[in-house]
């Protein structure tokens, strides 16, 4: 309806531009009626109290402490307490979950992002190199009897195996860096560490579970471990230990 | 929402203000709350109904307006007025929500001070809670272009650009807003633009 739409529209602008309105459409009285009430609660202003305390709180309220001020608080006051409460707990159970499962976390878990962090923390935590050390040495070892586990497994994932060798790899050198700028003393415990790695990953590669990408990778990890383990059996702190073999300490 | 701005000084005074505000400068945000407050609480007690708690937002409007000037983008008072009447908007429905949620919460209508009449202030108290209900029940472009064209009193053209919306469709859109309006607020009436 074109012409109902014009005529509205011309009484509107007469309302606005406060002309006087002569309706001579009797149907169209009601509609009038509603927009002048409309027109006239837009010319409704607020207390000139209420427009000075608001120019006294835009001078005064520091940015920071706008944020929040609201009539509608999204959570009310006597809750906060009970739901900081809840989230603390909530907090607590997820932190205890993920430090507890994070230890023996694969690569396919998300909790290996926390183990891997969690060793950072312990390593930064560590008091000196020998301490260091060790810790990347057993976390070293630690894999590589997962990985030992994990061969049996037909399904077990290639990216898993590529991952868990190659942080098998960064932990044996990292290792050796901590021990060399310790002493002789540390240079041994980590040997030790290293030559049981060097077992568990030859007896994966002797029962050849792996093929394809992940038995070259389990190959050059071996090679990168016996590696370090010779650059520090050919210094003059070599001892015993040196070919590693865990099964040799046996009786 | 308007778009035009009535001269040129008038434009580069807004952005002068705004650019000075973006680095919270505090006078030029109370220069910009003095040129649009009143066309925000225009807006915000058409929306509630009520003086004293369209006060309050208002209040609340321009403290939000405040913490988050430095990042606004807009240089005109329309794109400012707009911005303002978002915020307004939100804080409209937080208010609506808290209603709903905490109905004892609801607060009591005071009187208007400006009016010496008592009985003019019931009037227009009822009046104006009446108009709010009203605009509730509209759809949310109806609800836009009655507020855009009768309460912040912009033009055929300000409201068409300011909604998207080309100029017939605005007609149309009106009409049906106000036959809607007239329905509600006006027993016996039908509702003349869906005949």
């Amino acid at each position: 309806m074109p012409h109902a739409d014009d005529t509205v529209e011309t009484y509107l602008a007469q309302i606005v531009s406060g002309a006087p309105v002569r309706v001579t459409e009797h149907d169209m009285e009601p509609m009038v009626r509603v927009a002048r009430q409309l027109h006239q609660v837009g010319s409704i202003q607020p207390s000139p109290a209420s427009v000075e305390r608001i120019r006294v709180a835009l001078r005064r309220v520091p940015a920071r402490e706008v944020v929040g001020r609201s009539t509608a608080p999204r959570i009310g006051l006597w809750r906060r307490p009970v739901a900081g409460l809840a989230f603390a707990v909530a907090l607590m159970a997820l932190g205890t979950t993920s430090a507890l499962a994070a230890p023996s976390a694969l690569p396919d878990s998300p909790l290996y992002a926390v183990r891997n962090w969690r060793e950072a923390a312990q390593v930064q935590l560590a008091g000196n190199p020998a301490q260091r050390a060790m810790l990347y040495a057993n976390f070293a070892g630690e894999r590589a009897t997962q990985l030992r586990r994990l061969a049996g497994n037909k399904a077990v994932d290639s990216v898993l195996v590529t991952t868990l060798l190659r942080d098998i790899q960064a932990r044996v050198h990292s290792a050796n860096q901590e021990a060399n700028n310790d002493g002789p003393g540390a240079r041994s415990a980590v040997r030790e560490v290293e030559g049981q790695i060097g077992n568990q990953l030859t007896e994966i590669q002797q029962q050849g579970e792996f093929s394809g990408d992940n038995a070259a990778q389990l190959t050059d990890t071996l090679r990168a471990v016996q590696s370090e383990q010779t650059g520090q059996s050919g210094d003059s702190t070599s001892s015993s230990g040196a070919s590693g073999n865990s099964d040799s300490n046996q009786p | 929402m308007p778009n035009a701005l009535p001269d040129e000084n008038s434009a580069s005074r807004y952005v002068e203000w705004l650019d000075r505000a973006r680095r919270q400068d505090r006078h030029a945000f109370a220069q910009l709350y003095e040129a649009t407050y009143r066309r925000v609480f225009g807006y915000v007690v058409a929306r509630v109904g009520e003086q004293a708690a369209a006060e309050d937002l208002l209040q609340e409007v321009y403290l939000a307006a405040l913490q988050a000037i430095g990042r606004f983008r807009g240089r005109s008072e329309g794109e400012f007025i707009g911005w303002l009447l978002k915020i307004a908007h939100a804080k409209v429905m937080d208010r609506f929500r808290t209603q709903y949620r905490h109905p004892e919460l609801q607060t009591s209508d005071v009187a208007p001070t400006d009016l010496a009449d008592p009985l003019d202030a019931i009037d227009q108290r009822r009046g104006l809670a009446e108009i709010s209900d009203a605009l509730s029940q509209l759809t949310e472009d109806q609800r836009n272009v009655v507020l855009n064209r009768l309460v912040l009193g912009l033009d055929l053209e300000e409201t068409s650009k300011a909604m998207g919306k080309n100029v017939g469709s605005i007609k149309a859109l009106q009409h049906r807003a106000l036959a809607h309006l007239a329905k509600i607020l006006t027993p016996g009436v039908d509702d003349h633009a869906s005949r």
